[in-house]
């Protein structure tokens, strides 16, 4: 028999959520995202969701649609 | 105040590139970080900004000899001239020979449809090194002629400015 104490201890992998992505568009000209500036109108696609949020909650953008990285 | 502006340098990052899935366009400007996102044209050794306006003159009677009034441009041109040192396959076989894009070296002349196309940024320094302005340009260059020989003088290269919501320029250092 082994002895309990000398057990390691086996911590379960945190889960990883999935990375979100948005599909974002352009309100405000000049608006960063994904290392670029864009054009009012500009359809950017596979934007990190927060940073999509943040550009919503800033008035710069909408989020069209959210989706898997 | 500065008595002048005189290391220049050109940057490019050419139409329909792709980067990180974006396609740099007129209304899509890549940032200058990473650095690699644009790529030194070749040294320059002068630059020279010109503008040309179509103006109309308005005329009114002061009180019966007419003086101008208002003037009410029209439209504008912008070009930045360039004197370049080194020749790349952009700048001879594109830009010079009018050829698309060679691929492993091999080109055909004339064959290119449009201009080059492409955000250009001007870069240019005091000789303390200090930045005194910098231009985000959407435009496209040509190339008009040039004359090898012994003489290696610089060739020119101008770009003419195209509209885009995202073109910008910053001048400091200059108060």
């Amino acid at each position: 028999m082994s002895d309990p104490s000398t057990k390691k201890a086996v911590k379960a992998a945190p889960e990883q959520s999935p990375a979100k992505v948005a599909r974002i568009r352009i309100l405000v000209k000049k608006t960063p995202a994904k290392g670029f500036k864009f054009g009012k109108g500009q359809i950017v696609s596979r934007v990190p969701l927060a940073h999509a949020e943040y550009l919503r909650d800033e008035g710069k953008a909408e989020i069209l649609e959210v989706g898997e990285a | 105040m500065k008595d002048i502006i005189l290391g220049v340098h050109l940057l490019f990052a050419r139409e329909g590139d792709v980067i990180d899935g974006v396609t740099v366009g007129p209304e899509a400007k890549p940032d200058g970080d990473p650095s690699t996102n644009y790529t030194k044209v070749a040294t320059v050794e002068t630059w020279e900004p010109s503008v040309d306006r179509e103006i109309v003159k308005r005329r009114a009677p002061s009180p019966g000899k007419y003086r101008d009034r208002a003037s009410i441009v029209l439209n504008q041109t912008t070009e930045y001239a360039f004197s370049l040192q080194e020749w790349t396959e952009m700048t001879f076989a594109e830009i010079l020979l009018g050829g698309e894009k060679p691929v492993a070296g091999v080109f055909v002349a004339g064959e290119r449809a449009e201009l080059l196309r492409g955000w250009w940024i001007v870069q240019g320094y005091d000789q303390g090194d200090n930045l005194i302005v910098v231009l985000n340009v959407w435009g496209e260059a040509r190339i008009d002629s040039h004359q090898f020989g012994e003489n290696l003088d610089p060739y020119a290269l101008v770009i003419t400015e195209l509209y885009s919501s995202l073109a910008d320029g910053e001048v400091s250092n200059l108060t």
